[in-house]
């Protein structure tokens, strides 16, 4: 697994839990899936929090993201480093900041990407239980606890805790842990369910 | 890219001919004296340093990643930290005395990559220990001091006309195999380097030019 397919991972995770923040959240799989079919668009701000022992204090990191069913995101981090990733229309491709504006990134990844693409809109279908990389566990308190299913895959990721809010469709964090001494956790705020998203945001970077 | 790859190429290839040049000496030229003005590209005390990385990579590759050190320049140890700008870690390493993996996600598991890394890091951020071996002026008026490496070879600490810092590290073939190069206006709020290049060459070509993002001073 290459390292852009773990943060397009990350990135897919953290889609599922925005898209978990308002759809209303059941007690079963077949309640979620239900509830989930009823997402159209989404978008959110979210803050990002690195946690790891050595750290003074975690690295934050902050963007946008915008979702619109079935398969087109824009996932923006506006701070500390610019860069965007864009699916649509079945093409997928990420723009950084290098110094000199938003610069198309080249190389490997890409497919990586689409197959990335196709568990976010199992996520997004509300279908965790389908998903071919986690075993997902509904537990006590509110909380998905994603597990990977290849041992090869749980060095990268051990766990994910989806932590859900005392109100319904609301989550409180994603957290996903790396190992013993480093998680990060996602905070989204200011999300709008199902309201029209210009489709440009989706094909050009800026 | 082409264009991007063909000027690496080039510049790594006019490198690959640089041996170690000769140093003229100065009357009164002693130990470090005459490149003291590149000690502000040292961290002193205890940091947390976060760079962004802009890697150049053989075949024109180009790719960005984040860097975090927590550095003590009294003990002169690191732990280093390499992420994706999602902040997922690929690498994680430290240097006290000796060298310890704390995680290493393939391709950064290759062997010789985690020495290899720390080599460079502690190039970037750790004066060259001891006195200087000698010093003096290069052709081109430059003021230069040489250090043994304890890891072989020498470092050559340059001061340019232009106010630049380079630190140059030969291998014991006398081989030019890095460069350390830090502008003159480089400087962040912190007092630390703002921008930082590197380039290495040899069986693995590439060039870095690493941003401070932020700068937390880890002194009580």
């Amino acid at each position: 697994m290459t390292n852009t397919k773990i943060a397009i991972l990350v990135q897919g995770i953290a889609v599922l839990a925005a898209a978990c923040l308002l759809t209303g959240w059941g007690s079963s799989w077949e309640e979620m899936k239900s509830a989930a079919g009823s997402v159209t668009s989404l978008s959110a701000d979210f803050v990002q929090e690195k946690h790891m022992k050595i750290l003074a204090r975690p690295l934050v990191s902050s963007g946008v993201f915008y979702f619109q069913a079935p398969n087109s995101l824009r996932w923006e981090y506006r701070a500390p480093v610019r860069n965007v990733l864009l699916m649509h229309d079945n093409r997928t491709e990420r723009y950084v900041d290098t110094g000199s504006g938003l610069n198309k990134e080249t190389g490997a990844g890409l497919q990586a990407m689409q197959i990335v693409l196709e568990q976010i809109s199992q996520w997004l279908g509300g279908r965790f239980d389908e998903n071919p990389m986690f075993t997902a566990t509904l537990e006590p308190g509110s909380k998905i606890v994603l597990t990977p299913k290849e041992k090869s895959f749980s060095r990268m990721i051990h766990h994910i805790d989806l932590v859900l809010s005392e109100r319904p469709g609301i989550i409180d964090q994603v957290l996903i842990y790396e190992g013993e001494n480093s998680f990060t956790k996602l905070v989204f705020k200011n999300a709008v369910l199902n309201q029209p998203i210009d489709a440009s945001l989706f094909r050009k970077v800026s | 890219m082409k264009e991007r790859f063909l000027v690496l190429a080039g510049v790594l290839l006019v490198l690959s001919c640089a041996r170690l040049p000769k140093i003229t000496p100065v009357n009164g030229a002693n130990t470090s004296g005459p490149t003291a003005g590149c000690s502000r590209i040292y961290p002193v005390g205890e940091w947390q340093l976060l760079h962004s990385i802009v890697a150049d990579l053989p075949g024109g590759r180009r790719t960005v990643m984040m860097g975090l050190t927590v550095l003590s320049s009294r003990l002169r140890s690191n732990r280093s930290v390499i992420m994706s700008l999602e902040g997922f870690v690929v690498f994680d390493g430290e240097f006290n005395q000796g060298l310890k993996v704390h995680r290493a996600l393939p391709p950064f598991d290759s062997p010789g990559f985690a020495e290899g890394l720390m080599e460079d890091i502690r190039l970037i951020f750790f004066k060259p220990e001891g006195p200087a071996a000698e010093c003096g002026m290069l052709t081109g008026d430059a003021p230069v001091c040489r250090y043994k490496n304890p890891a072989g070879g020498v470092v050559d600490i340059v001061l340019r006309r232009t106010g630049t810092c380079e630190s140059l590290r030969y291998d014991r073939k006398q081989h030019l195999i890095r460069i350390v190069r830090v502008p003159a206006d480089a400087r962040a709020g912190a007092g630390l380097p703002q921008t930082i290049e590197l380039i290495a060459q040899g069986e693995q070509s590439y060039k870095l030019v690493m941003t401070l993002l932020e700068a937390v001073p880890l002194d009580p």
